[in-house]
């Protein structure tokens, strides 16, 4: 009996040339879109006679804190921030409530849903424009209200219509059981539809809680007073001029800061909130996006 | 006899009245039997009433002069004469021309990009490599344009990293901020860094949808990875794409206000302004003439209106879940 021997075990894998190509593209573009960032970092904590020198730099020769010192404790970065976390707990409950009632209600076979669904649909497709709004929140004497930042900015109707969609695909059995059992129908809707409509709740409340945090134009057209000036606002106030900025720096620390340094700190400073959170939360945005997004 | 009943249809004998009697009775049984969600309805209608339609009431200020004093319904009509002197505007017209070719441009380069992204990282084996790099990939889009623009003027301005890393290689350096065609390839590309990677989410969903046996028998049949994905995932993801591809037509005239606003700087409006910057400016920094602005803001928004709902048909042709009306 002829016994094969020496068969020797491919233990060679074979290296794909055309995996590598694509995971070296890849990391490029990574290395892309971390480079500005980076860029900012080094410019904040860089001294100005290191920056002066050569403002391209691959790391810091040295490192200096002053900047975020100043940004952490200037006023309106505090303000800015109090007024910004105002517009979210204010807001996102606002925006879910005119939401989800809506949602709900459409998504029930109801006579005048059409009509209705037509009523939202249309402010999609044709707005007032700058000047309407503007004078809407004027003669309703909101200006310099934080008001005219929150209740403005309600509900945007692609969230709603993917609520919608959400709640029609619970079946209708539930809601059939639980009403023999004598449950009225806001009972039915709190207790049944929403906590299995969670999933999607979660996910356009963070949404949500994003798009408020990075408001800043109804602050701007709206809002008289700085201290009333979300935090985006101030930072764009920061980039156009620092002057403000270094108006209350004691004469020890002025030298030791300059222009482009505060700047990029105090945008970093903006950054930092949503960089730490956002890879945890990732899973759920993206859940989010292919529950109700494009489908083809 | 004939076994038809009036169920199936069939209403031989029975009086039209009657039917709509019936139908009657249901619309009203039905409406009662929804009374209590009707309520529900009340505050978003509210909402848009106050916050979409009574703005509308301003639109006729296209057609008056405005004067504080006066108030909207109180000044005086100049029938056509605002859409007069705008027309006469060149920077007007430019507005209109930069809105049109930025979004034209924009949408014709960034288009594949995030196609390609998502095909790209579809091929990666390693689960927690393609993770990582799609939390680095997708985090610009969550970051506020201010923020971004901040960050890109640093580094391209005059005396900035990049110039600065130009100029020490001996070249000249770049006006990334201040030539007007650089500039609008700023956009592009900054839109690109932003965005690509969010919208290549949505099309790795799609992917993720396509049935795999494909792949095998394409293995089979010996095709290379490239082949794979030109034969089989492009074309599976081709309503995908032309669902966002008529969407960002549909919004030719819109433009990327927070984009342009924060990034742009007068030696560049020639370029740059676009309808929606051009129709603020003349708003804020210039004397307010309200009337003219909201004449900008009815030219474009007609346009915009007709443009959205082509595209919006054109995609429930495609695909009758993704449609709005």
């Amino acid at each position: 009996m002829k016994v094969v021997q020496n068969i020797k075990p491919r233990t060679k894998r074979k290296v794909d040339p055309g995996a590598m190509l694509i995971i070296a593209l890849l990391i490029l573009w990574a290395v892309i879109i971390i480079y500005p960032f980076y860029n900012s970092v080094l410019v904040s904590i860089v001294p100005l006679r290191i920056y002066v020198k050569n403002p391209f730099l691959l790391y810091p020769p040295a490192v200096d804190w002053s900047s975020y010192e100043t940004i952490l404790s200037w006023g309106p970065m505090l303000t800015g921030l109090r007024t910004t976390l105002l517009l979210v707990l204010a807001g996102v409950p606002y925006s879910l409530f005119l939401t989800v009632t809506m949602s709900y209600v459409l998504s029930k076979p109801i006579p005048g849903q059409k009509l209705v669904n037509l009523y939202v649909v249309f402010t999609m497709f044709f707005s007032g424009g700058l000047i309407a709004n503007f004078l809407l929140v004027k003669n309703l004497g909101l200006m310099d209200n934080y008001m005219s930042m929150i209740l403005p900015v309600g509900m945007g109707v692609m969230n709603m219509m993917i609520m919608r969609s959400y709640f029609r695909t619970i079946p209708l059995e539930l809601e059939e059981a639980a009403r023999i059992d004598g449950a009225g129908e806001y009972t039915i809707l709190v207790r049944i539809y929403l906590p299995l409509a969670k999933p999607m709740l979660a996910t356009i409340t963070l949404f949500d809680v994003v798009g408020r945090w990075n408001e800043w134009y109804s602050g701007m057209l709206y809002m008289r007073t700085m201290s009333k000036w979300p935090l985006q606002l101030i930072i764009r106030n920061t980039l156009a001029s620092t002057s403000a900025v270094t108006a209350g720096v004691p004469d020890s620390v002025k030298p030791l800061v300059f222009a482009e340094s505060l700047q990029m700190a105090a945008v970093i400073v903006t950054i930092i909130p949503i960089a730490v959170v956002y890879p945890f939360l990732q899973k759920y945005f993206v859940k989010g996006l292919t529950l109700g997004g494009v489908k083809g | 006899m004939s076994t038809t009943t009036a169920s199936q249809g069939n209403f031989p004998d029975i009086d039209r009245r009657l039917v709509k009697k019936n139908k009657k009775q249901e619309l009203r049984r039905s409406i009662w039997r929804y009374r209590m969600l009707y309520p529900l309805l009340i505050p978003g209608i509210i909402y848009f009433g106050v916050f979409s339609y009574a703005p509308l009431y301003a639109i006729q200020l296209a057609f008056k002069k405005f004067s504080i004093g006066k108030g909207i319904t109180g000044s005086s009509w100049v029938g056509f004469d605002n859409f007069t002197v705008l027309f006469a505007r060149t920077e007007f017209w430019d507005a209109v021309n930069n809105t049109i070719v930025i979004s034209l441009l924009k949408t014709a380069i960034y288009f594949p990009i995030p196609i390609i992204l998502a095909i790209m990282i579809n091929e990666i084996t390693s689960k927690k490599l393609a993770r990582s790099l799609q939390v680095v990939f997708t985090l610009p889009h969550f970051l506020s344009w201010i923020t971004v623009c901040g960050i890109i003027l640093n580094l391209l301005a005059d005396n900035g990293a990049i110039n600065s890393l130009i100029a020490s290689l001996g070249n000249e350096k770049v006006a990334f901020l201040s030539n007007g065609h650089i500039f609008r390839f700023l956009l592009v590309f900054s839109e690109i860094w932003k965005e690509s990677g969010w919208t290549a989410i949505i099309y790795m969903a799609a992917i993720a949808g396509i049935d795999q046996s494909m792949y095998e028998s394409a293995t089979v049949d010996g095709a290379n990875r490239l082949q794979k994905a030109w034969f089989i995932t492009v074309p599976s993801i081709k309503s995908t794409a032309a669902i966002l591809l008529l969407l960002s037509l549909g919004s030719v005239m819109n433009g990327n206000f927070d984009q342009i606003f924060n990034m742009y700087n007068p030696t560049v409006y020639k370029t740059a302004e676009i309808i929606d910057t051009y129709i603020y400016n003349i708003t804020f920094l210039q004397s307010a003439n309200y009337g003219l602005s909201t004449a900008v803001g009815l030219f474009k928004g007609i346009i915009n209106c007709i443009l959205m709902v082509v595209a919006n048909y054109a995609v429930g042709k495609l695909s009758s879940e993704s449609k709005i009306l």
